[in-house]
């Protein structure tokens, strides 16, 4: 199966819609070097080192006593058992099993989308607590964008908005300091608070909050020159 | 003329095998990994055995 299954163009496009674990004890095909690292020769996404590793924690799970290899078992998220086969099977023969349980699990993240999203909202994260205040709406807004109507995708879509609406509140407040600092006099550091919200939050509902704020203090500000 | 042809050659025959690795299916680095990605994107987990057990 190793390679009329698992390098199939199919079933690696098809496997991206589910978890893949490879168990196997054997080490004997030996290493390849990837990037600096000893990788494992016959699927150089991984290191022996995790297929063995696979093998001893998930084999008890699902076979009791001796079983026949090559074998494959497809199960839900948690992990409990949906079927099994010993024996090999054909690329479509396991697509089909998956799709089976896909059903049986539900609508479910592609890793592309998963990647993307890990990416998105774990950069949206970092940017904020760094205070990268547009990196990070930008991180949350393209997520937001790409999946929002992806229904696989809702606690994510969600994950996204809460840091959005994080970024949102604050900006909110900004616009409060800067109409405390026009009622004060100080234009400059007003509109200094509003630029940086019409900047960070381009495009966003908060951004035309600023643009009015901005023309507020901009007439203040004429007229206390006019006095 | 014929150096730079046996240079090539060579670089063919090293090159080959990186060519030829085509697509390859991402596999979990770890039992524990694999549940919480699964858990993490509702998706169905697929375990295949290679040694007899």
């Amino acid at each position: 199966m190793d390679s009329s299954v698992y390098a199939n163009k199919d079933f690696v496009a098809a496997s991206k819609r589910w978890v893949n674990v490879y168990c196997s004890k054997d080490t004997s095909h030996g290493t390849e070097r990837v990037n600096d690292q000893e990788m494992c020769k016959l699927h150089s996404t991984i290191k022996c080192e995790d297929h063995v590793s696979c093998n001893s924690e998930a084999g008890g799970k699902y076979f009791k006593g001796t079983f026949g290899a090559p074998a494959t078992v497809w199960c839900m998220p948690d992990g409990k058992e949906i079927g099994q086969k010993q024996g090999g099977m054909a690329s479509k023969q396991v697509i089909e099993k998956m799709a089976e349980a896909e059903k049986a699990v539900g609508p479910g993240l592609d890793s592309d989308s998963y990647e993307f999203l890990l990416e998105k909202i774990g950069g949206g994260d970092k940017a904020a607590n760094d205070g990268k205040v547009k990196e990070a709406v930008e991180a949350y807004s393209a997520a937001l964008k790409a999946m929002g109507r992806n229904p696989a995708a809702k606690s994510w879509v969600e994950k996204a908005q809460k840091g959005l609406d994080r970024q949102v509140e604050l900006a909110k407040s900004r616009i409060e300091d800067a109409m405390k600092a026009k009622d004060e006099g100080d234009f400059a550091k007003a509109k200094e608070l509003l630029k940086a919200i019409q900047t960070d939050f381009k495009g966003q509902p908060v951004a035309k909050e600023a643009d009015k704020a901005m023309s507020d203090v901009s007439a203040a500000e004429k007229t206390a020159g006019k006095k | 003329m014929r150096t730079l042809s046996l240079i090539a050659a060579a670089f063919a025959l090293t090159a080959l095998p990186a060519l030829a690795k085509g697509p390859e299916c991402k596999w979990a680095k770890s039992w524990e990994a694999a549940l919480e990605e699964a858990k993490a994107r509702n998706v169905p987990i697929m375990v295949t055995f290679h040694k007899d057990g």
